[in-house]
């Protein structure tokens, strides 16, 4: 069973964007929303200060409480990856899964259900990359399996230090960020 | 040896750039990797990301002047010339003698919809040039600006 997910190079991210805008127009996110979005963070005191930009998304979390608490099973996992999606004609727009979500990564949509990053699963089932990971102009974000030892994330998580988002949420994320 | 021929010091002493006086900060300016430099701001999907620019000030000082991220300041060049109102952004990341803005804003053409009269304009702050006297590069970075608080 593989278990997608992405590792995003923090030192080579520039915060240009180009993830949520190529999001947007591969998965026709209506306009003043988005799937994925760039966090600038800043810490210490200048001179001496750390600074991380990271491109964030959903975390298509192992342990999704998206899912344990969706009442009609809209929110489920893929067959392929363990991709967190949601079926739009089950959701009945309750929100519960928005309340769930430790990293707010979904909306609801104009037309009533919620939406959220797919990990553009339609692209990623004929073989391609999800639309942001294949438009990064400093090639910063890894997309693959880390089910499979001998794959690149795996083998990125291996070598390089590295931490996810909110990991005390409990929720086991697959989004990594190498610093 | 081409240098000294012409009359000029074969090795260039360090010269110190002149202090802002008080009350003033340098204005330095720079891109966004969002934008490019003055063309994409009206842009329907890029003016959706980043839709005015900032005046970056060092947060200790901000808080001295008693400014927060997000109230609109306008500022002040030595010239007397005004910019438009702009957002104030309190930040550690830059040095407390200086403000910097993305450039690229403040755009006085009405054809450019998204953008018309967003952000403040740093080149039309910048009324004064510095010119290296051996190679002939301008600085331009050598404004000073006081900041207004809105009235």
């Amino acid at each position: 069973m593989a278990r997608y997910g992405m590792v995003i190079d923090t030192t080579k991210c520039v915060g240009c964007q180009d993830c949520v805008i190529a999001c947007q127009a591969e998965n026709n996110v209506p306009e003043g929303f988005c799937r994925d979005w760039v966090t600038t963070e800043a810490n210490g005191k200048f001179p001496t200060i750390e600074l991380e930009i990271r491109t964030e998304r959903c975390n298509h979390c192992t342990d999704a409480p998206c899912v344990s608490c969706c009442p009609t099973g809209a929110s489920h996992f893929h067959d392929v990856g363990g991709v967190v999606l949601v079926n739009h004609n089950e959701c009945i727009g309750c929100k519960a899964c928005i309340a769930s979500c430790p990293y707010d990564a979904r909306y609801v949509h104009p037309e009533g259900y919620v939406d959220k990053c797919t990990f553009c699963i339609h692209r990623v089932e004929k073989g391609e990359d999800p639309a942001c990971v294949s438009v990064c102009p400093t090639h910063c974000m890894y997309f693959g399996d880390f089910d499979d030892p001998n794959s690149k994330v795996s083998e990125l998580l291996k070598s390089r230090r590295h931490h996810s988002l909110i990991p005390e949420a409990g929720t086991k994320p697959n989004i990594y960020y190498l610093t | 040896m081409q240098l000294k021929e012409k009359g000029f010091d074969p090795v260039p002493k360090f010269t110190r750039p002149e202090e802002p006086p008080a009350g003033y900060f340098r204005l330095l300016f720079g891109r966004a990797p969002v934008h490019t430099f003055s063309k994409t701001q009206s842009n329907r999907y890029l003016s959706g990301m980043m839709e005015e620019n900032e005046v970056w000030l060092n947060i200790d000082v901000a808080r001295r002047m008693g400014l927060k991220s997000g109230e609109y300041v306008k500022l002040k060049n030595q010239d007397g010339i005004i910019s438009n109102k702009v957002k104030v952004k309190a930040t550690e990341r830059i040095r407390t003698d200086c403000v910097y803005m993305v450039h690229g804003f403040g755009q006085r053409s009405k054809m450019y919809r998204k953008t018309f009269h967003k952000g403040a304009s740093d080149s039309q702050l910048i009324t004064k040039y510095k010119t290296d006297p051996i190679m002939g590069g301008t600085g331009m970075n050598v404004n000073f600006v006081t900041i207004e608080l809105e009235a």
